[in-house]
């Protein structure tokens, strides 16, 4: 009896709450590297909004790291550039876009040596992301500067490596972003070009893998949704409060988190129902689809239909 | 008998199920609750433990020259991981090499180590040793190792070392499970409380609703309708009591029934009851009159309950009129059976007075406690009037027999007296002076001889000389002398009826009775007042005949006289038919007048009535027997003395008297007659034996020595049929009147006789044909 009590019981006990608590230990599990445009969901939780029985988020040290963890299952959802989520698709992750985060008005660019010019580059090294914005915001770049990307020699380089990279001479310059770029400004790099010169582009979306089910995780990538945008309300009224926030996080300075938000455009919850619910997303998809097979970056093209418009507030 | 405790099935039951049950499962759950934490933290520590495991080994390929990029994607795979917290990798440098933070890397340690980790340890595992620390909530578990990174630049031996820092956080688990506890708790709550609901629900149709008709049933039956049984469905506890209910109450019902149609039985028999009955309570308050009591006391059943018994019987003693004590007093006091006195008398509400006789008895319980009396009783008015005349007439009797005895043997001494009287005066023919004297002892002896014969009318039983007599006729006939009788003061006043039966009797005794009965009218009234006289036919019933013993059912005649005088008290009227009892003062009375009206009344089998009220008068009536023979017949009256009959024939003389044997022979001697003489019946029958010549039997009634008269001329007569009889006798004994002796009866000569009666009747019956 007591053996049964001891042993045969709690096993008994355990295996109903097991059943029961499947949920609150699963997390929805959200990966993402260091950028601005994806703090408001930190701040989010730093604000109470998220709690960690609901969304677990996962900082990685790259994009690419989010998009392994994404395509092996252990994680549910990412916080990704378009161009790194559409590859992902094309990898055949199944992935749907269920908010618009930010759009890059210039946070993303190419610095440079201070004594360089964008002209100067060629037969340069250039260190890059083997990313699609990466890929994109160069060619832009050596377009503007008449150069062809074989004019340049191309280092591919993690984000995390970057800063490194660059202070240690690896490369003449780098296309990067927040928060890299302010850091390398601050050691006297030099900006010769940036996304604001390409508007629309470059963009960053809030993926999930679209076979999670129904159910609790709805509910968890609704909560993730609507406290995401209840952060970027708080940020509105309160920009001080949050970027105090978020400066140390990110180990910057308040104006230096302000400034680099000067680079992009958060994604209000009206931007967002244009892109997903008429179909301006599906077509920039369609559009960075061709570029990137263009640039290789993939070899097929898989049509797919990325936006799911379903978890955004109702309006306000 | 066990004693039954009892709650509120419907809602205590569910209730104490519900509490049990959470008792329980809290208990399980407390225990399992441990238990799982237990293992909780014992996985963690070995989760923990391989993670540490694992890092450390995908570490040490930094010294077989994996880049620190591969390392860190690697390292990626862990970050996923929701429980690890914190996830650092630094080199000898203290820099961060991989972090779970991604902007922690490149930095130094102790500016990016959250708070709640430990530098010191930190720094302990820079110098080789590993540290494994727990929280004090026990929901993290750190564990700082030593890892090896490789060899340092230009050293070949020395390698260069860094430390892993794994903050495993399983706080998760036992959060998820006390939350599952928490809503598993939560749901078997409400799921108990369902049930017990439906328990409630199910006790309340299956137990209580049956329970509350048995309890509706119960106080129908306590109430009185003994008919209130329950619809029974099922085979459940509460059918089978209800089925035993209804079986308890079927019984109930029919034992009352059985005990009401006893009770009815019982007050149809008490109604029956020929006697009263009434039933009091032990304070002697009425509780019950039966119909007989009802009538006797004039009160009604209804009215007398509670009253006191005294109220509804008075009672008190007829003689005295005091009241009697209450006999359901006695009864209460020595719980005996107590018989009523004689002569009690019950007056009713109306007045009305009832001679009574009764016994009052305790009534008992088993343990002879008194529950009240019980009191029976019963008009015996009829039967003591009854009783009252029998025992009259029956005292009269007595004295008749005695008085008649006395008077026989005073008659035949005054037959001597008279009879030498009557020599001696002859003998002294000539003599004037003594023939005076003898004169005088003759009519003191006549006088005596006269009150003798009253007396003797009083005792006689047998009539003698009887007519048929209209009494009307004789009423005339003695008007004057009533009106003569009786004080002028004394108004009388005749109502004859007109066709009055004719009844058969002695007119001179019947004169005799109406002339002593005026007389006693006349000293009842000295002041004078009115004497009535009234005649009239009487069919006395068998009713009456019951109330008076001494009457028989049939026509009479009555004669009434009623006076408007000072009456008489009860007890008088108990004495007034004795010899010698006067209410006269002393010398104007004999004392023999109402006896001798009682004589001649019985003689002629009639009868006497007497009422009479102190103060306001006495009435008397007399009933004499309606004759069937239509003409009174005058018989011849007797002739002169001078005239005496004569003859020659024989004559025996039987007396046991001496003297009055010798007194008989001397006068038939005188009359002519030959004569034998025998002084007792033997004698006789040997003297008939022995002369043949006896023409007449002359014998006296009453004889000492077995044969009286009667039988003496029974034997002659069958031995000498030619033989006539005569007999005398001073009265007559009842027996001699039957027994065959009846036509012997018809010659029969009253003692004392003087010469004359004597030459007279010898002579008649030598005279009649000699058939008889």
């Amino acid at each position: 009896m007591n053996g049964f009590i001891r042993n045969g019981l709690p096993l008994f006990v355990l295996l109903l709450l097991v059943a029961c608590s499947s949920d609150s230990q699963n997390p929805l599990r959200i990966g993402s590297n260091q950028w601005i445009g994806y703090e408001p969901v930190y701040l989010a939780r730093q604000l109470g909004y998220l709690s960690e029985k609901d969304v677990w988020l996962v900082e990685m040290r790259s994009a690419s790291q989010v998009l392994d963890l994404l395509a092996s299952g252990n994680l549910e959802g990412g916080m990704l550039t378009l161009d790194e989520a559409l590859t992902a698709v094309q990898r055949g992750v199944p992935l749907e876009v269920v908010a618009v985060m930010d759009i890059s008005k210039g946070a993303d660019v190419l610095l440079a040596r201070p004594n360089l010019e964008l002209k100067d580059l060629k037969g340069r090294r250039i260190g890059v992301e083997n990313t699609a914005v990466g890929a994109m915001l160069l060619e832009e770049a050596l377009k503007a500067a008449g150069l062809k990307v074989a004019d340049v020699k191309l280092v591919p380089l993690e984000v995390s490596e970057h800063e490194a990279a660059y202070l240690q001479g690896k490369v003449d310059a780098v296309v990067t972003f927040e928060p890299t770029r302010t850091r390398l400004l601050k050691q006297g790099a030099r900006q010769i070009f940036d996304s604001s010169r390409i508007p629309n582009q470059i963009i960053d979306v809030l993926v999930v893998r679209s076979d999670l089910g129904n159910g609790e995780r709805e509910r968890q990538i609704r909560t993730l949704v609507s406290a995401y945008f209840k952060a970027l309300d708080y940020m509105h009224l309160h920009m001080q409060k949050a970027v105090e926030r978020i400066a140390p996080r990110l180990h910057l300075s308040t104006d230096e988190v302000l400034n680099s938000y000067k680079g992009i455009q958060l994604a209000s919850l009206e931007m967002n129902r244009n892109f997903l619910m008429h179909d301006k997303l599906n077509k920039l998809a369609g559009r960075l689809l061709k570029l990137m097979l263009d640039s290789s970056l993939i070899d097929h093209r898989v049509e797919y239909r990325l936006a799911n418009p379903q978890y955004l507030p109702d309006k306000k | 008998m066990p004693s039954l405790r009892s709650i509120n099935l419907r809602f205590w039951l569910p209730f104490l199920m519900l509490l049990s049950v959470l008792v329980v499962q809290g208990f399980v759950l407390s225990l399992a609750y441990r238990e799982i934490n237990y293992k909780v933290q014992q996985d963690g520590a070995d989760k923990a433990r391989l993670y540490t495991q694992q890092l450390k080994s995908i570490a040490s390929e930094l010294s077989t020259g994996l880049s620190l990029e591969i390392v860190g994607d690697l390292y990626a795979n862990y970050f996923a991981d929701v429980h690890i917290e914190t996830l650092l990798l630094i080199d000898e440098t203290e820099h961060v090499l991989i972090a779970n933070h991604a902007v922690f890397e490149g930095r130094l340690i102790n500016q990016v180590l959250p708070p709640k980790l430990s530098m010191a340890a930190v720094e302990k595992a820079l110098q080789g040793r590993t540290t494994v620390m727990t929280d004090a909530e026990h929901e993290h578990i750190v564990s700082y190792s030593p890892v090896r990174l490789g060899t340092k630049a230009g050293q070949l031996r020395k390698a260069r070392m860094g430390v892993l820092i794994l903050d495993y956080d399983y706080s998760r688990e036992r959060k998820a499970i006390l939350v599952a506890v928490f809503n598993q708790t939560g749901l078997e709550i409400a799921l108990m409380t369902l049930a017990m609901l439906f328990l409630f629900v199910l006790i309340h149709y299956y137990a209580v609703r049956p329970l509350r008709s048995l309890i509706q049933a119960s106080r129908q039956l306590a109430e009185g309708e003994f008919g209130a049984r329950i619809q029974v469905a099922g085979r459940g506890e509460i059918a089978v009591l209800a089925r035993e209910f209804n079986h308890m109450a079927a019984k109930v019902e029919q034992a009352l029934n059985a005990v009401q149609e006893r009770e009815r039985f019982l007050h149809i028999t008490l109604k029956s009851i020929g006697d009263a009955v009434i039933v009091t309570d032990p304070l002697a308050r009425v509780l019950q009159l039966n119909p007989v009591a009802e009538e006797l006391t004039g009160w009604c059943n209804e009215e007398v309950q509670n009253k006191p018994l005294a109220e509804v019987f008075p009672i008190f003693n007829a003689f005295t009129h005091e009241k009697t004590k209450d006999p359901v007093g006695r009864v209460l006091e020595e719980g005996v059976v107590v018989g009523l006195a004689n002569h009690t008398v019950l007056r009713s509400r109306k007045g009305k007075e009832y001679q009574i006789a009764d016994s009052a008895a305790p009534i008992k319980n088993e343990d002879g406690e008194i529950l009240g009396v019980i009191l029976v009783f019963r008009d015996v008015t009829q039967q003591y009037q009854t009783e009252e005349a029998l025992r009259r007439s029956q005292k009269m009797d007595a004295i008749g027999q005695l008085s008649g005895g006395i008077a026989h043997d005073f008659n035949n001494r005054l037959g001597v007296i008279i009879g030498y009287l009557d020599f001696l005066k002859n003998y002294l023919a000539d003599d004037e002076k003594p023939r005076r004297w003898v004169d005088t002892a003759a009519n003191a002896t006549l006088r005596c001889i006269d009150l003798t014969r009253q007396l003797l009318t009083f005792s006689r039983h047998q009539s003698g000389e009887t007519k048929v007599v209209n009494i009307n006729d004789e009423l005339k006939e003695l008007e004057t002398m009533i009106s003569r009788s009786v004080t002028p003061e004394v108004k009388v006043t005749y109502f004859l009826a007109e066709d009055l039966w004719l009844t058969e009797t002695d007119p001179g005794e019947l004169q005799d009775t109406i002339l002593n009965l005026a007389i006693n009218a006349r000293d009842a009234m000295p002041n004078g007042g009115n004497l009535f006289i009234e005649t009239s036919n009487k069919c006395l019933d068998a009713d009456y005949a019951v109330l008076n013993p001494d009457v028989e059912a049939g026509d009479y005649v009555q004669l009434m006289l009623s006076d408007t005088g000072i009456g008489m008290n009860r007890d008088t009227l108990e004495h007034i038919f004795e010899p010698f009892f006067t209410t006269k003062p002393k010398g104007q009375g004999t004392g023999l007048g109402m006896a001798m009206v009682y004589g001649f009344v019985k003689r002629y089998a009639g009868h006497i009535k007497i009422y009479s009220e102190p103060g306001v008068g006495t009435s008397m009536r007399l009933y004499l027997p309606r004759s069937t023979t239509r003409e009174s017949v005058d018989i011849v009256k007797s002739e002169h003395e001078s005239e005496l009959p004569t003859g020659s024939e024989t004559i025996l003389i039987v007396d046991d008297e001496v003297d009055l044997l010798q007194l008989a022979e001397y006068y038939l001697n005188e009359l002519g007659y030959r004569t034998y003489l025998a002084e007792n019946a033997a004698q006789a029958l040997e003297i008939l034996a022995q002369e043949k010549g006896i023409d007449l039997l002359f014998s006296d009634v009453v004889m000492p020595g077995g044969m009286n008269g009667y039988e003496l001329a029974q034997q002659a007569t069958q031995h000498y049929p030619r033989l006539k009889i005569l007999l005398s006798s001073g009265f007559t004994s009842k027996t001699f009147s039957h027994n065959g002796f009846a036509r012997f009866a018809a010659h029969l000569l009253s003692k004392p006789y003087r010469k004359a009666d004597l030459a007279r009747r010898i002579r008649r019956v030598l005279d009649e044909a000699s058939s008889s």
